[in-house]
């Protein structure tokens, strides 16, 4: 996504969360009622009321659509999903295997890495998207790190990473870490250090990263969590997650100011 | 009702007989719980509605669907979900119906919530109802299913545990149907940013 879309869905999204019915919305609508069940006309057919057996159903529908959409639709889906600018990369024929750099078009901003320094979080070999037209073997030569004298070349990052991802096995990282977060947070983490590697700037990083922040606080590792937890809220500082964090650190610093009132802040304002 | 009224009523409604005066005893207790009910949550059921595809003219239509159902169901609600996620269930399920009936009358739904954010207003106010429409307008092209997961999770900031509980499904289902939306609505909003809605 570019820059000014991402900035028009961070102001789209702060300005649906802070909607709300106006105090004269609110009345006109309790007059409503009001007359409408003073008449006695409440209709009696609960359609709207959810019913677990309907639920149960739609459940089921919903698995298997979304089962199909995941799993067996893969090419068209993920050639759907595929950045834009990403799309339109074209490697030519004769690139060089020297070359581990991947051009694209235009830059695509990604999600910022929390707590990792982007330039050394390690670039996975991402899988080629099912269905792409990209030569399997020009695909090898741009994007596995290349042996320079002997050396093995760090990999360069790329500005159109992760051209081929893999929905499904994003979400069943994501889907497994979080199953495991409570009952043992150490797998959990080695799950999400996966991820990390292999979608570092995936559709799901947030959902990661406050997943990474419960696992060290399962874990007791309340420092690690409280350095993770400010990194999340400096990157996304529209994000839903964010004011429980929020709430977490304060609760935090308070918790460290009674116990040793004389002591420096943990937090930093 | 709403406000206490109905509850006055209620109270005041001579009981000629005890199974009367137990009825009017529970009448009673409906319109109360009712009550609290609509106070706690009839500013988020008006928020939330255009974002779940409901055209700015229904929403009161709507809103008071969603109250008559809650005000049905409240007797039988068991506690088995909260209240909330519960009462969000029935704003799907009430737009669901509704979105389905505009379809079936052919209407436009977005195009008119899109309209009515057109209208001259100043400043910061201008910039955000377009960026809302922009929002609106990409919701609107998303398959219902992923709409209302990225609208309880981005907007109503529901953990993927509570939609899960919502839905009645995994949290693999949420997470996939969270991960297409959200990519659809990046996509969506860039080109409306790029002048390309």
């Amino acid at each position: 996504m570019t820059d000014q879309g991402s900035r028009l869905l961070k102001h789209a999204l702060h300005a649906a969360r802070d909607a709300t019915g106006s105090a004269q919305d609110v009345e006109r609508l309790r007059r409503r009622l009001d007359a409408t069940l003073a008449n006695g006309s409440a209709p009696a057919a609960a359609s709207s009321v959810p019913q677990p057996a309907a639920a149960g159903l739609f459940s089921k529908t919903s698995l298997w659509i979304v089962g199909a959409a995941v799993g067996l639709g893969g090419s068209m889906f993920l050639l759907s999903q595929q950045p834009r600018a990403a799309r339109s990369v074209v490697l030519p024929p004769a690139a060089s295997a020297a070359q581990s750099v991947v051009v694209a078009e235009q830059p695509v901003p990604r999600a910022l890495p929390v707590g990792r320094d982007p330039s050394a979080s390690p670039e996975s070999e991402p899988m080629p998207a099912r269905g792409s037209q990209v030569q399997p073997s020009v695909d090898q030569q741009v994007r596995r790190p290349t042996r320079i004298a002997g050396k093995v070349a760090p990999p360069q990052r790329s500005t159109s990473s992760e051209v081929a991802v893999d929905p499904a096995a994003e979400v069943e990282l994501i889907t497994r870490a979080q199953a495991l977060v409570r009952a043992q947070p150490a797998q959990a983490l080695a799950l999400l250090l996966e991820h990390e590697r292999g979608f570092a700037h995936g559709i799901l990083v947030q959902e990661r990263e406050t997943l990474r922040i419960d696992a060290e606080r399962a874990l007791g590792q309340n420092a690690r969590a409280r350095e993770h937890a400010r990194a999340f809220i400096a990157a996304f500082p529209t994000s839903p997650q964010t004011p429980g964090l929020k709430q977490w650190l304060a609760a935090q610093q308070s918790a460290a100011t009674h116990h040793n009132p004389t002591s420096a802040p943990v937090l930093t304002p | 009702m709403v406000g206490g009224s109905l509850s006055a009523v209620a109270a005041s409604a001579p009981a000629t007989s005890a199974p009367e005066a137990s009825s009017a005893l529970q009448a009673s207790a409906q319109a109360s719980e009712f009550d609290r009910v609509f106070r706690e949550f009839a500013g988020y059921v008006l928020r939330v509605l255009p974002r779940l595809g409901v055209a700015e003219r229904d929403r009161d239509d709507v809103a008071q669907e969603v109250f008559l159902a809650v005000y049905r169901g409240l007797p039988t609600f068991e506690g088995r979900s909260t209240l909330k996620t519960w009462l969000y269930g029935i704003c799907i399920r009430t737009c669901s119906n509704y979105r389905a009936r505009a379809h079936r009358r052919h209407e436009e739904l977005v195009a008119e919530n899109a309209a009515a954010t057109s209208a001259h207003t100043p400043g910061h106010a201008l910039e955000q109802r377009r960026a809302l429409a922009a929002l609106d307008a990409a919701l609107a092209r998303l398959p219902e299913a992923q709409r209302v997961v990225f609208v309880l999770h981005e907007i109503e900031a529901l953990s993927v545990g509570e939609i899960a509980e919502v839905f009645a499904c995994s949290k693999f289902t949420i997470y996939a149907r969270l991960y297409a939306a959200r990519r659809s609505v990046q996509e969506r909003m860039a080109d409306y940013a790029q002048g390309e809605p």
